[in-house]
């Protein structure tokens, strides 16, 4: 460790990101400063971090988004830089002129390329002034809703509706035609306007089923820049990652190459240093264009580190003390295959709405090749202001199927009682044909979601045969069928309670079902 | 005990006897079964000498399940293969989810809680089935709620900027 090395470092985030990049810290001796709102008095990276500080109430704008705050913190506990994880400040460059002006190290880029790569539109034009190829698309922001007609109209259905400071899906829409324009627009602005305070929104072609594909870079702050492999992002819902994998299905070696080096052109033209990620849409002819760069680190991290052996939050952190990247772009080795779900508080039963609420029981699968990156316990109560991701679960092989048939392990080891979750929906994604023959796309969820909605109607009127059937399928019906009876029983035991023999036993499942049942609705904001 | 059960959109009858362990009919087809319970909720069966881990949590009940009863609705994990399951015993009452009040009203309700953003539709208006009536903020996304039937909108119960608890009124239809 250099001389130059943190002692402490502030985590200006939450959740799983603020817990991982504390173990980061851990390992390397440094202590962590966290900060909180007040529903995360007892979050876990509260809990895991050596000193901890509130910073206002739950709604983000007035916590996690306070950068007089988050910079007090840091002053009145002395840390010498700050690990701003992904969302919230992340990708905001006033944190970083911030800390520039209070001479704190932001660990990220500087606030010149988080500026530039922040704005879509400048970015865009950026990259074509390197010669990086981008989607076709309006270079600048929408000033009406008739422009926005013109521009559609010129480019040509569908088009998406996207917001020039956006990110993660929030602030945009897919426009079929242009009827479908003017409700589009007006509700991508407003998102926008709430997630990014910025409205302006630009338009993009929309191109059919392509692949997502990104390109992790990491450079020092002495002209070195590497690329560490790919990330296959393409199973998507609402524009939102769900699972990602490393190396792509589809790139090989010196398409890797061609993308890697496009990746660190784009990077060095602006200015980039740190850790970040060009991210580029791939279509069925391989031909990649610049979609965006992400100035932070990615949720999607681990799958780069399961396959390179690298920790990227220290790499990180050593760059931002000044070091020299302490290998080369020829040290770089790809290794197996990695694998990660995200797993979100959501009901795949209901719309995907969001989940919120108490953890009354948690189980977390471990065994070979497994990493669960968790910001939730038992006992704990997820709130409804912020992120519904609870955890990533990563799983290693030395080839892709041994990573999808480890990730299937450990999926059915994994259970969350209390509140919903998507668990089960990747035991789908990870049966799906084209999953596993690696035919990705970003329409592939949604090809899924309607094959099973449909096998759901066929079956619903046509109880007792299922076309297709394992004897497994069977058993674990059975199975699913008889414990549903065993447990309802139980409960029209309490409700009934003169009915059937009652054994003592029986207080038990009385008192579980009562707590289960009778918890009063938790307030909707606890402010 | 004489079940029905919908699972994963499927309907199936289950009858249970008891008599040296569990004696299954599901659908006509017999079968025998060994139950331990792990803890509430949580089953080990043996189906057969087939070892299954269930679990079973009853599903938004603890949102807005009405007191004392539940809602019939389970999340069942089998060796982590997920289940949606709707059971009802041919002896209880059969009971109308929260949503449905008397008269051909309903209650279209709060799914999760949340903040008002927009309201797409108006008092008196016509709507369509799967049409956007309500735009919910959680957990940083929009969450449109449709319509599950056709009909007129009698009554808006909340307003743009309100806090809304699951469960909670939005708007009645008729």
């Amino acid at each position: 460790m250099s001389q130059k090395m943190f002692h402490k470092i502030l985590i200006a985030n939450r959740g799983e990101i603020a817990v991982r990049v504390i173990r980061a810290c851990q390992e390397m001796g440094i202590r962590t400063v966290a900060v909180f709102s007040d529903v995360d008095r007892t979050a876990l990276h509260v809990l895991r971090a050596d000193e901890a500080y509130p910073i206002g109430p739950a709604p983000a704008v007035e916590s996690y988004l306070r950068v007089d705050k988050i910079l007090d913190v840091a002053r009145r506990s002395g840390a010498e830089a700050i690990h701003p994880g992904y969302g919230f400040l992340a990708e905001n460059p006033a944190l970083a002129t911030a800390c520039e002006q209070a001479g704190i190290t932001l660990i990220g880029p500087s606030s010149a390329a988080m500026e530039l790569m922040g704005s879509k539109t400048r970015a865009r034009q950026a990259m074509q002034a390197a010669g990086v190829p981008v989607v076709p698309g309006t270079d600048s922001g929408i000033a009406d809703i008739q422009e926005a007609h013109r521009l559609a109209d010129s480019i040509g259905y569908p088009v998406l509706v996207k917001a020039a400071a956006g990110g993660g899906g929030k602030g945009m829409r897919l426009v079929a035609s242009s009827g479908e324009l003017p409700s589009a627009y007006r509700d991508a602005r407003s998102e926008a306007e709430n997630a990014f305070s910025d409205s302006e929104v630009y338009i993009e072609k929309y191109l059919e089923t392509p692949r997502h594909i990104e390109i992790q870079v990491l450079g020092d702050r002495h002209g070195n820049m590497v690329y560490l492999g790919e990330r296959e992002c393409s199973i998507q819902r609402r524009y939102q990652k769900i699972v990602e994998e490393s190396p792509s299905p589809l790139v090989d070696s010196a398409m890797r190459q061609r993308m890697g080096e496009t990746a660190v052109r784009a990077a060095r033209a602006a200015g980039y240093y740190n850790a970040g990620t060009v991210e580029f849409l791939v279509d069925a002819s391989k031909t990649f264009y610049f979609l965006e760069m992400n100035t932070r680190l990615q949720v999607e991290h681990p799958v780069t580190e399961m396959v390179t052996g690298l920790d990227l939050v220290k790499q990180q952190i050593r760059v931002a003390a000044g070091e020299k990247l302490s290998f080369g772009q020829k040290d770089v080795l790809l290794r197996g295959a990695a694998l990660e779900c995200r797993i979100y508080a959501e009901d795949p039963e209901n719309s995907f709405f969001p989940s919120p609420g108490l953890i009354r029981a948690l189980e977390v699968p471990a065994g070979p090749g497994v990493r669960d990156d968790s910001g939730v316990y038992a006992g704990w109560t997820v709130p409804v202001e912020y992120d519904p991701l609870i955890s990533k679960l990563v799983t290693w092989g030395a080839t892709r199927r041994e990573a999808i048939d480890r990730m299937r392990r450990a999926l059915g080891e994994y259970y969350v009682e209390g509140i919903q979750t998507n668990l089960g929906l990747f035991q789908s994604i990870l049966r799906f044909p084209d999953f596993l023959e690696g035919k990705l796309d970003t329409g592939l969820l949604d090809r899924l979601l309607e094959h099973k909605r449909l096998e759901h109607k066929k079956i619903g009127n046509d109880a007792g045969t299922l076309l297709h059937e394992s004897p497994e399928d069977a058993d674990r019906r059975r199975a699913a069928a008889l414990a549903a009876a065993l447990y309802e029983e139980a409960q029209a035991r309490n409700a009934h309670p003169d009915s059937g023999n009652s054994r003592p036993s029986h207080n038990r499942w009385k008192l579980e079902g009562r707590r289960s049942l009778l918890r009063p609705p938790l307030p909707a904001h606890r402010r | 005990m004489k079940f029905s059960i919908t699972l994963d959109g499927r309907d199936h009858t289950l009858e249970l006897t008891r008599q040296n362990g569990l004696s299954c009919l599901l659908d006509g087809d017999r079968f025998e079964a060994e139950a331990a319970e792990v803890r509430p909720g949580v089953y080990s069966l043996l189906l057969g000498g087939k070892s299954f881990h269930v679990q079973v949590s009853p599903r938004a009940a603890a949102w807005s399940g009405s007191p004392g009863s539940g809602t019939g609705d389970y999340s069942v994990q089998v060796d982590g293969i997920h289940y949606a399951v709707s059971i009802r015993d041919s002896r209880r009452r059969s009971r109308g989810g929260p949503g449905m009040t008397l008269a051909g009203k309903q209650n279209v309700t709060a799914p999760m809680p949340g903040k008002v953003v927009r309201i797409l539709v108006s008092e008196g208006q016509q709507v369509q089935s799967g049409q956007g009536l309500i735009v919910i903020e959680a957990m940083k996304m929009q969450n449109e709620i449709k319509g599950s039937t056709s009909g007129k909108v009698q009554k808006v119960s909340v307003r743009e900027g309100q806090a809304v608890n699951a469960g909670e009124t939005l708007l009645v239809m008729e």
